[in-house]
């Protein structure tokens, strides 16, 4: 959950050893559960989807995991902090992707392997639609990677005390380099370990720090929020919309849409999607994903809560002054409020939950591209499915380090540059081209496959190219071409046209080609359709 | 799609919906007449905003157990599409 805002200053260092110390204790732990995970994964069930046997409770941590990113750990914060409505209004849009999630979990369980070529593919078996949800898959994943590794980078330096880019650079690599590990070779197994270890310590550290918040407070919500009115006034008030995106028109269309973007696309991002294919069952999915929601309202209580301490006790334009982005203010809160051992314990603990949080979800992020690649495009295109599950596993074996290359390539050469917004705009693509698809495939008889595929590219299609010209690529200060202006579309995220435009261009392809269905379209609708109600739990090794 | 899951479908997104617009609402209107007669400078927003966020965790679990015995039966399909209300 990035915005448009971004303000570079220096940010507050950390000299004690103690930090240092989580980091490389957490790191070996990491390592070691990737070594001890590595040796248990066997199959391609295993490396995909953690043998489709992981239970309610640790799914729905596993989920939360994924859902709790390095920008909304980080920026969630800063942002409720700084623009209090605003950023509050983003922090509860993060629990209504669950909304959409909770309708598509069991027939997403239930149809399809692995990915989400695998779930169309079910109605729609041909090359052209696999390579198409492969294509979405990749759009959406690497610009995720790049901006959680370029954000984990310099969070990580700042908080080990480190300035500078080469620092920040040196953590990237560090990181990525870590993330290639437990991706190449824990799977979706220990994948789902590790995310369920991160989101219990990200858990501790938040609830920690807001019973500590607390506590300076005389146990008083009341006067929290009164004193970040109070230490806040200004031309917008601090409860009132606005003050992140401005108060006219456009500013108001833009909050919105990123509103409307995060809730219909952070629920079909493609590591989301794997995810929910791990359950015993489709119900078993559903249930996962209602224990997820209580789990996600939990941490987005708290951040809002650690939002509005920052606020009361430093002042929004102190926290302003570091950067929103890869945003300090959690732990400026931890210094502010608490010194000496306890306090480099709990900078310790913030550190290490950061860091593991960046490993967990860009490994997950490049298993899922590579599952794309290699699944939907080498297997099930190029060699129609004849493919021995060996040689699968040794391809994903190759496809995840060269993803995670790539990524931390890419983070590299973006360090200095103002690349926040594609992490709005592979949501964007989720919401445009990814749902569109899901919901037509599952539950619309006459769906068509070019109705499909429309859906899909147009939907993609819209979102580079709007997001082009936009206000995040030129024509203003925090722009990646701040120079240049060529931007002419206004909102900062696509998803208000782009969502629209999906839908309608996959029903308008559907209707004006329902004469060239397949021959089998009903029959393969109705199979999709019972298929996606019968739960048949797998009942061997159990994580 | 089975009859029970989709008339709970349709109760839950369209209640989502709903709240969700009146946020969305409340929001394009800030600032204006009528929004400041009626909320002021957006507490009701936020009051909005939280009864939102907790209801999507307690509509989560409504949807759930609605839908619980909604699948056909374990191991084959007993039921067919078009006597489970396709």
């Amino acid at each position: 959950m990035s915005t448009g805002a971004t303000i570079h200053t220096a940010a507050p260092s950390v000299t004690d050893a103690a930090p240092l110390m989580a980091f490389f204790l957490v790191v070996a732990a990491t390592l070691l559960l990737c070594l001890l995970f590595g040796a248990d994964s066997e199959g391609i069930d295993d490396l995909y989807a953690a043998g489709r046997s992981v239970r309610p409770w640790r799914n729905a941590l596993a989920m939360t995991g994924d859902t709790i990113t390095i920008s909304l750990l980080l920026s969630c914060t800063g942002l409720v902090s700084v623009a209090g409505y605003d950023g509050t209004a983003l922090a509860v849009s993060t629990i209504g992707a669950y909304v959409v999630l909770q309708v598509l979990a069991r027939p997403l369980r239930n149809t399809g392997r692995f990915t989400i070529g695998d779930t169309l593919a079910a109605r729609f078996d041909t090359r052209s639609v696999r390579t198409a949800a492969a294509v979405i898959c990749v759009v959406v994943c690497v610009p995720l990677c790049v901006v959680q590794l370029t954000a984990a980078g310099g969070a990580s330096a700042a908080m080990l005390g480190l300035s500078g880019t080469a620092p920040a650079q040196l953590c990237t690599v560090f990181i990525g380099g870590m993330m290639v590990c437990a991706a190449a070779l824990t799977g979706m197994r220990g994948n789902t370990l590790l995310q369920v270890v991160k989101t219990l310590m990200v858990f501790v550290c938040l609830v920690a720090l807001v019973i500590l918040l607390l506590r300076s407070t005389g146990w008083s919500p009341v006067r929290l929020l009164s004193d970040a009115i109070d230490r806040n006034a200004g031309p917008v008030g601090y409860f009132a919309p606005g003050r992140l995106y401005g108060t006219d028109l456009t500013g108001r269309l833009n909050l919105l849409s990123v509103q409307v973007t995060v809730v219909l696309g952070s629920a079909v991002v493609p590591h989301m999607i794997m995810r929910v294919k791990t359950a015993e069952h489709g119900g078993a999915a559903r249930r996962s994903i209602m224990l997820a929601t209580g789990m996600v309202t939990v941490f987005a209580l708290l951040a809002v809560a650690l939002g509005l301490g920052a606020a009361a006790r430093s002042g929004a334009q102190a926290v302003g002054q570091f950067d929103l982005q890869s945003s300090t203010a959690i732990l400026s809160l931890v210094q502010d409020l608490v010194a000496g051992p306890a306090g480099d314990l709990l900078t310790a603990l913030v550190v290490s939950a950061v860091f593991l949080t960046s490993l967990t979800v860009v490994a997950a992020l490049a298993l899922s591209a590579g599952a794309a690649l290699v699944h939907d495009i080498y297997v099930s295109g190029l060699h129609r499915g004849r493919v021995l599950p060996s040689t699968e596993i040794k391809a994903m074996r190759w496809a995840t380090p060269v993803i995670g290359a790539i990524a931390v390539l890419l983070s590299l050469l973006a360090q200095n540059w103002h690349i926040q917004f594609l992490a709005q705009f592979a949501v964007s693509v989720s919401a445009s081209a990814v749902l569109p698809s899901l919901v037509y495939a599952l539950f619309w008889k006459g769906c068509t496959k070019t109705g499909l595929l429309w859906a899909m590219y147009t939907g993609l299609a819209c979102c580079v190219v709007l997001q082009m010209f936009g206000p995040m690529v030129s024509g203003r200060p925090g722009a990646l071409f701040p120079s240049v202006d060529f931007a002419w579309f206004p909102l900062a995220t696509t998803g208000l046209v782009t969502i629209p435009v999906g839908f309608a261009a996959g029903w308008i392809a559907s209707v004006r080609t329902a004469r060239s269905r397949e021959p089998d379209h009903t029959a393969r609708y109705a199979a999709i359709a019972a298929r996606s109600l019968l739960d048949r739990p797998r009942e061997d090794r159990v994580l | 799609m089975h009859r029970t899951t989709a008339r709970a479908s349709g109760w839950y997104l369209s209640v989502q919906a709903v709240g969700w617009s009146a946020v969305a609402l409340l929001q394009l209107l800030a600032g204006s007449s009528l929004a400041n007669r009626v909320a002021g400078e957006l507490t009701i927003g936020i009051l909005l905003l939280v009864l939102l966020g907790l209801s999507v965790p307690l509509s989560s679990w409504w949807f759930y157990r609605a839908t619980r015995q909604s699948s056909l039966p374990r191991g084959g399909a007993a039921t067919s599409p078009a006597r489970s209300g396709r």
